[in-house]
């Protein structure tokens, strides 16, 4: 069984007289007006139990051979025992899948972060013009920019619907910051050229 | 490789999870970098996805895992209107200065500053809603104003209540709800 519900402010114990009441109530703590709403899995058991001892005509356990086998691995089918089932929203699995997919994350269900292409873009293009690095660099941040947007496009995979405008703008802006970067750099040689004198030459 | 618990899990690894979005944060979050989080409604729970400038990072919460929703009332909401209602204020100097540019932009910044009281009192005050799990106990930031918590409140509860009593009924031996 759980330890119980938590106070969200000083997060202490709150006392189980104080679960599912209609209005808010003190945190005995920290006095903070608190509402807890406590479901039924509360009070699930924990599996603590040690696993059961198989018989010879049962089946056992692929990690624990004599331990009595309660479940199918939904992933490799191994045969598992009660301590070395894990419920993953509602599948069953061994521990070593769990580790085999977590690490590989190419199911939805396991993956638990992902790496937003096109907010790298868009910072590679404006942190530069903010701290005018620009002027010297510009256009090797907008080519990487450009490069990025363009690995991104395919390999960006988030979880929750995302527009892809993100990496429009991000497209478009390296094109205008490279070719304005170029314009500048031709500016400054016409001008130098034009006018020597000016520049001290 | 023909065990129907296999092929089960195959079929779940490649199909896509839909999932519906039920409450953000505000769009000042988006501002500032690492603050945006979002919670999403899914086939069998709930998804938190919170961003940081580079990476989005997701938690996830089934329906029959949730063993308690908590939140209290926070003064962050009345600290907010003090502040907003303060920068309103200070715009109003500049109506001292007497000429028509101040003028402009006096009422530039009492409209931005008014308009950010004014929907910081619509929204309503504020909670920190906690969410707990046996595993892990998280804030949820898109729904500590009132309305979004209400919202939340309403679209949850039934659908996690529905299924830990159908888990319950399942399995009526190993879990005995005492709540």
């Amino acid at each position: 069984m759980s330890a119980g519900a938590f106070c969200p402010i000083c997060h202490r114990l709150l006392a189980t007289s104080q679960w599912n009441l209609p209005d808010f109530t003190a945190c005995p703590n920290c006095q903070a007006p608190t509402r807890t709403l406590v479901f039924p899995a509360i009070a699930r058991a924990t599996s603590s139990a040690r696993p059961a001892q198989r018989n010879e005509t049962e089946a056992g356990c692929f990690f624990h051979r004599n331990s009595r086998a309660e479940n199918l691995c939904a992933s490799c089918g191994r045969f598992l025992c009660s301590l070395c089932t894990l419920a993953f929203g509602t599948q069953k699995l061994c521990p070593d899948c769990i580790y085999r997919k977590h690490r590989q994350a190419s199911e939805p269900l396991f993956q638990d972060q992902t790496i937003l292409f096109d907010n790298i873009a868009l910072l590679l293009l404006v942190v530069p013009v903010l701290c005018f690095v620009y002027i010297y660099f510009g256009l090797i941040f907008s080519a990487f920019a450009l490069a990025i947007v363009i690995i991104g496009w395919r390999r960006q995979r988030p979880l929750v619907p995302r527009s892809k405008y993100r990496f429009v703008l991000a497209a478009g802006l390296s094109l205008i910051e490279g070719v304005g970067w170029i314009a500048l750099v031709w500016l400054v040689v016409w001008l130098i050229q034009s006018h020597p004198t000016d520049f001290g030459l | 490789m023909s065990d129907p618990a296999i092929s089960r899990g195959r079929e779940t690894a490649t199909r896509p999870i839909p999932y519906k979005k039920i409450a953000t944060t505000g769009w000042i979050s988006r501002l500032l970098p690492g603050s945006r989080s979002e919670i999403y409604l899914g086939g069998d729970h709930l998804l938190h996805a919170k961003q940081i400038i580079l990476f989005e990072k997701y938690r996830r919460f089934y329906f029959s895992d949730i063993e308690a929703i908590s939140f209290s009332k926070s003064n962050r909401w009345i600290w907010l209107s003090v502040v907003w209602g303060f920068l309103l204020f200070c715009s109003l100097f500049w109506y001292l200065g007497h000429q028509t540019w101040c003028y402009i932009v006096g009422a530039l910044f009492c409209l931005v500053f008014g308009g950010l009281l004014l929907l910081n009192l619509i929204a309503g005050r504020t909670y920190v809603v906690n969410i707990q799990t046996a595993a892990q106990i998280r804030r949820l930031r898109p729904v500590e104003r009132e309305n979004q918590l209400i919202k939340f409140q309403q679209t949850v509860v039934p659908i996690i209540v529905q299924a830990q009593q159908t888990q319950q009924a399942q399995q009526p031996n190993t879990n005995e709800a005492a709540v």
